[in-house]
């Protein structure tokens, strides 16, 4: 590999770490960083399939309130390297070596989650002493913790011979190399799951029915079925209201205990 | 009111949040879960973003610590939505170094009653639909062969909705205050929330019937062996093409309400897929 490459994947993987976190600009989606890896070592082609096979996998992968999910960031920069770069590995190698790193991932995020605490202590001493720019940078270091997070396991990785990681990955038996090519339009549905367990109340099942059965059934471009069920969804809302609204003004207090239901649902 | 006192306001000229404060609070907004962390979540994130307006507003070095430690209190929400939460703030801040009375616990009492609802909207609208939907229109771009368009694509509509809706709830909040929790009554959150769950709901249906993918190999040619005849054979291989999907997700979402760890499914799935693939059943 070029320096150039070298310099480019090490700002990608940074970058990649802090948004990991961030959850802002969704560079580390793994649809945007493997293709981004893939320029950096001068393979786009492979990193953008990749990145699109990672995404459909991870697609449900979300962090809510406090809870930690598989990581995201490390797998999508590990696997894009390894695929893109001189271990050429296939991208069904690269698939099953993302599940790994999502795990290698989490657990650094939630302990460097934990660390943060003794930086928040710092600001809050910080604080009292009435030094903000202090406790700015307190928060900016935090970041970049964050972003080391996936920085460093990728050094660590590009230390490793690529020639040995191609051996290694061909000494693997084709049967469990095409079993688990096997399994990737299967792990997609976990993702969906979790999305699905998040968003589905009692009520709203026979929206998911009907998305699937038109889907299934019918040969509809993505972008016009999107199309018309926010027309549809709209739609339905405004109508309800309407007949909400004519049965008599009694019904803003069940307005507001549907939405409290529908929250807890959530 | 007499004439010396007005002469007393008329002196104190109001301190107001300058247009730049304003913009470094935007860009700030973006970064604000870079210090989450497990004991007060988003607390310094919070602070990080009202700093400047905390140099701004209270020029007192006491007034200043108060400030500080205010917002260094516990704070968590649905990251986007913290733009609403910011601009709120930002009002009340404001009217409290021009002398208003407001205390430290109505300005947390605010953050508080707003960090729970905008969280239970915002995660499901921004991270349950928007994201999911179209990063599966980017990937399914990427499969259909327009590559590098599905990437650019998604960053760009993501990132355009984002930082629109950002600035005209940081704007809205501080042009309304704390008055806009008068707009969590009148049912716009509940009928954005309900549209949007229908149309998620919807599209992860669509999604599911077209991206989940059972292959089996051997099953229709074993019905078709069985029951003689092409029909019966066919009927059995799409009615399993059409089940097997829906039936796998479904699966999943009991697992996962079983407190199963996805991790753990997705590596059930590994093993199963090479047990199936060995013993001939799937391809």
């Amino acid at each position: 590999m070029s320096v150039v490459s070298i310099i480019l994947i090490l700002l990608v993987a940074f970058v990649v770490g802090m948004d990991g976190i961030l959850d802002e600009w969704q560079v580390y989606q793994p649809i945007i960083a493997c293709t981004l890896v893939g320029i950096a070592v001068g393979n786009a082609t492979a990193g953008i399939i990749l990145g699109a096979t990672l995404q459909m996998i991870t697609i449900g992968w979300i962090n809510i309130g406090a809870s930690v999910a598989p990581d995201i960031a490390l797998p999508s920069v590990i696997s894009a390297l390894l695929v893109c770069g001189p271990a050429a590995l296939s991208i069904k190698h690269g698939i099953a070596l993302a599940i790994p790193f999502a795990v290698i991932g989490q657990l650094l995020n939630i302990w460097i989650r934990k660390l943060t605490v003794k930086l928040v202590h710092d600001a809050d001493q910080a604080a009292q002493n009435n030094q903000i720019s202090r406790v700015d940078r307190l928060h900016l270091i935090s970041l970049g913790i964050q972003g080391l997070r996936v920085l460093i396991p990728t050094i660590l990785v590009m230390l490793i011979s690529p020639q040995y990681i191609h051996q290694l990955m061909q000494q693997v038996p084709m049967l469990i190399t095409n079993g688990i090519a096997v399994s990737v339009g299967m792990v997609s549905a976990v993702g969906f799951a979790n999305l699905i367990n998040m968003m589905v109340s009692k009520l709203l099942w026979i929206w998911f029915a009907i998305g699937f059965v038109i889907a299934i059934f019918t040969q509809i471009n993505l972008f016009v079925l999107a199309a018309c069920g926010l027309v549809v969804a709209i739609g339905f809302v405004w109508l309800k209201n309407k007949r909400h609204g004519a049965s008599g003004d009694s019904g803003s207090d069940d307005d507001m205990d549907s939405f409290d239901k529908e929250l807890d649902d959530l | 009111m007499n004439h010396n006192q007005q002469e007393n306001i008329g002196s104190k000229k109001p301190i107001r949040l300058h247009k730049t404060d304003f913009f470094k609070i935007f860009w700030r907004s973006g970064v604000e879960q870079g210090s989450w962390n497990f004991e007060r979540m988003q607390n310094l994130g919070f602070a990080y973003i009202m700093a400047p307006a905390i140099k701004r507003l209270y020029p007192d070095p006491s007034q200043r610590k108060a400030a500080m430690k205010r917002h260094l209190q516990f704070f968590n929400t649905s990251p986007i939505m913290q733009s609403l939460i910011t601009g709120v703030v930002l009002s009340m801040e404001e009217d409290r170094a021009n002398g208003a009375d407001i205390s430290d616990d109505t300005i947390n009492a605010v953050k508080t009653a707003m960090m729970g609802p905008m969280g239970g909207f915002g995660d499901p609208i921004w991270l349950g639909t928007i994201r999911p939907v179209l990063s599966a229109f980017a990937a399914s771009l990427v499969l259909s062969g327009y590559g590098i368009l599905g990437p650019i694509l998604f960053f760009i509509a993501w990132n355009i909705l984002r930082l629109v809706f950002r600035y005209f709830c940081q704007a809205a909040g501080y042009h309304h205050g704390a008055n806009i929790i008068n707009l969590f009554n009148t049912g716009i959150i509940k009928n954005v929330g309900d549209a949007t769950s229908i149309f998620g709901v919807f599209m992860m249906g669509v999604i599911v019937a077209r991206w989940v993918e059972v292959d089996f190999v051997s099953i229709s040619g074993w019905f078709s062996q069985m029951s003689g005849g092409h029909l019966i054979g066919q009927l059995a291989n799409s009615s399993i093409d059409v089940l097997a999907p829906v039936v796998l997700t479904l699966i999943c979402v009991w697992l996962i309400r079983k407190q199963v760890s996805p991790l753990w499914i997705i590596l059930g799935l590994f093993i199963l897929g090479i047990l199936g693939y060995s013993a001939g059943i799937l391809a």
